[in-house]
């Protein structure tokens, strides 16, 4: 949480605005400047946001992050069994 | 009144408690783990890293303690090493589904080979086991091929389902194989090729092994056996209840069990049988766990025998990358993930190579990464600045389609010995204040002389096909998925726990189903050699019951 705030300092420093409503390029120039801290624990905060990320537009999209499999389609994978992926639990029944 | 009480629901209880049911008995089948279904599993990387104790329990609550004399520090330590599948249906209901016959030489490795560590016979044949393995392909809906290979034990008959649909990729890999004198054959695998029993044919999906199938294409035990057992009307099936002791009568025969439900209340069961499935690491540490004043150190334990001979599976693997922008190799780019290709031409090994002629099976198949995964191992960029951004997705986006990695998977034999072997541990309890069972593990030199060798073949093969570039993924490495072996089974009660029927010596009404039995565990996964086993068991018990009395 505390990087996450860091985004927003670097952001209102160059634009005065918020992380999230500045333009993609933008973004990716705050980005580039916490990826160029020489500092351990920034490094390694950036190192989880990425993971982290990938690990939203990824998972299942049951879990949200992926609605519709978007994030799948846009990096280009497309299981055999998408229709499969995107099933809801309803057909859940415990014998005991 | 319960006739039968099945411990365990995996591959050695199921089929038990589904011919028992099917005969007429009355069966209680208790499962450790929850009851999943197939709207449980999702195609998902994010839950399987998230809830690790989806399949396995927590080293936290329910741990096994291993000590590892391969490692520099053989101290005791928490671990789930050991534990397979908790849940209806056990290993069966994440497994990558392989399901291989072992070859007849695996029953008689003593008689063929002589002695090495503490390797002995089986009980009983490859033709015994034949028409048993013949059932278990049907029952679960094998897909394969019978080829006649000289390397493949006799077939009564074919397999029920023709071989999944193989990459195009396939043809590659047998047109090397042709120019090595290489024999390929079609992986037999629990996965319906066509519509089978009620149950859809394999999507060809992305996940497989280590998941749960959300369509029911895997033919896992609570897909098969479970679920005739249930719709028999003569099977109960209760989940998350954890079986604490084996209860013996005043004759020492086995009269029940007692259990724990998922409220921690202890609940006392009596039936006229009992068998044992819980694993070979779990179910022989019920037997030590049950102690009476019969049975000072445990059922089954006169003579010290119960979680000696510990087996896990030994495994080595490889990889080709293959750059389909190289030239045009058909396949590569297409996404069926498997080639379903093994080879058992190196299953026993020419002379010189190791202290032990014993080779294994090799699995080949596209690797499967996973998104998550991938696009992981791509942004860390071999340790170079982190990819993100656009530059993250461009390099992705073009991965899938430019580079494929396959695999194989070479499964060897894990060698019986006096130093792997499960006792209870003196310290540690679980969650319910029972023992845990300690494990001590040893590795003869031959697993890793061994598999350095079967890697450098199938290496050979990987670059005779084209690879790019090919290197290895784990050399003679103990995997522990699979075990076996610590009730041995065997003629003379003073060296073997089970008699050749899977009955505990001098217990005539306990019976232990799951690998336990294996006096050695085969170079092939041993799952399908379980579920016929308990094929064979169920048999001779609905039989023995006709002329006596079931608890005889």
């Amino acid at each position: 949480v505390a990087g996450l705030r860091l985004l927003d300092t670097l952001a209102h420093a160059s634009w005065q605005r918020p992380f999230a409503h500045l333009q993609p390029s933008q973004q990716d120039h705050v980005l580039m400047m916490v990826q160029d801290t020489p500092h351990v624990t920034v490094q390694r905060a950036f190192g989880d946001l990425v993971e982290l990320t990938l690990e939203v537009c990824l998972s299942a999209p049951v879990h949200g992050g992926n609605p519709s499999a978007l994030g799948w389609r846009h990096i280009g994978f497309t299981p055999h069994a998408l229709s499969v992926s995107c099933a809801p639990p309803a057909l859940c029944r415990h014998v005991s | 009144v319960i006739d039968v009480i099945v411990i365990g629901s995996g591959a050695g209880g199921a089929p038990f408690a589904c011919e028992l049911a099917r005969a007429g008995f009355h069966v209680l089948l208790l499962e450790k783990g929850p009851h999943y279904c197939r709207g449980d599993y999702l195609h998902d990387e994010l839950r399987m890293r998230a809830t690790p104790e989806f399949f396995v329990p927590s080293p936290d609550d329910d741990p096994h303690v291993l000590i590892d004399h391969t490692s520099d520090d053989p101290s005791p330590r928490r671990t789930a090493d050991g534990w397979i599948a908790s849940c209806v249906g056990g290993g069966t209901e994440h497994m990558g589904g392989s399901l291989y016959r072992f070859h007849p030489d695996d029953f008689r490795l003593r008689g063929r080979f002589g002695d090495f560590e503490a390797i002995e016979d089986w009980p009983y044949s490859y033709a015994e086991l034949e028409p048993y393995y013949a059932r278990a392909e049907m029952e679960i809906g094998v897909s394969g091929g019978a080829v006649d290979l000289p390397l493949l034990g006799p077939r009564s008959g074919p397999y029920p389902l023709p071989p999944l649909r193989s990459n195009p990729f396939a043809a590659t890999f047998d047109h090397a194989c042709a120019k090595l004198g290489l024999q390929p054959f079609p992986t037999p695998r629990a996965m319906n090729s066509v519509p089978y029993d009620g149950r859809p044919a394999c999507a060809y999906c992305d996940f497989c092994a280590g998941y749960g199938c959300p369509t029911g294409a895997r033919g896992s035990m609570r897909e098969t056996f479970i679920a005739r057992a249930l719709a028999s009307g003569n099977c109960e099936l209760r989940a998350n209840v954890m079986v604490s002791e084996i209860l013996v009568d005043v004759h020492g025969r086995a009269a029940g069990c007692v259990y724990y439900d998922a409220q921690g209340r202890q609940h006392r069961v009596d039936g006229h049988l009992v068998a044992v499935s819980c694993s070979a690491v779990e179910s022989a540490r019920l037997l030590l766990l049950s102690r009476s004043a019969r049975f000072a150190d445990g059922v089954g334990n006169d003579h010290g025998c119960v979680g000696r001979n510990l087996q896990f599976h030994t495994g080595s693997g490889g990889r080709g990358c293959f750059d389909p922008a190289c030239d045009s190799r058909t396949g590569v780019t297409d996404r069926n993930p498997y080639v379903v290709r093994s080879l058992m031409d190196h299953y026993f090994l020419p002379p010189g190579v190791t202290a032990f002629p014993k080779g294994g099976l090799y699995r080949f198949d596209f690797e499967r990464p996973g998104p998550i995964r991938l696009a992981r191992r791509v942004a860390l960029n071999g340790g170079e600045r982190l990819l993100w951004g656009s530059a993250l997705e461009e390099t992705l986006r073009n991965r899938w389609d430019q580079e494929r990695n396959l695999d194989f998977e070479v499964y060897h034999d894990f060698i019986p010995n006096d130093r792997t072997f499960v006792t209870l541990d003196p310290e540690v309890t679980d969650k319910w204040g029972l023992p845990v069972a300690r494990i001590h593990v040893d590795e003869p030199e031959h697993h890793r002389s061994a598999g350095r060798w079967l890697v450098e073949q199938g290496l050979a093969l990987l670059e005779a096909m084209g690879a790019d570039r090919v290197h290895d993924l784990g050399i003679g490495y103990r995997n522990t998925v699979m075990t076996a072996g610590t009730c041995r089974a065997g003629g003379d009660a003073r060296s073997a726990v089970l008699n050749e029927y899977c009955g505990v010596h001098g217990v005539p009404n306990l019976f232990v189903l799951d690998g336990s039995f294996m006096p050695t565990s085969g170079g092939a996964p041993c799952t399908l050699s379980i579920v016929a086993n308990s094929l064979r068991t169920a048999d001779y018990v609905i039989d023995r019951a006709r002329t006596a009395d079931l608890a005889l």
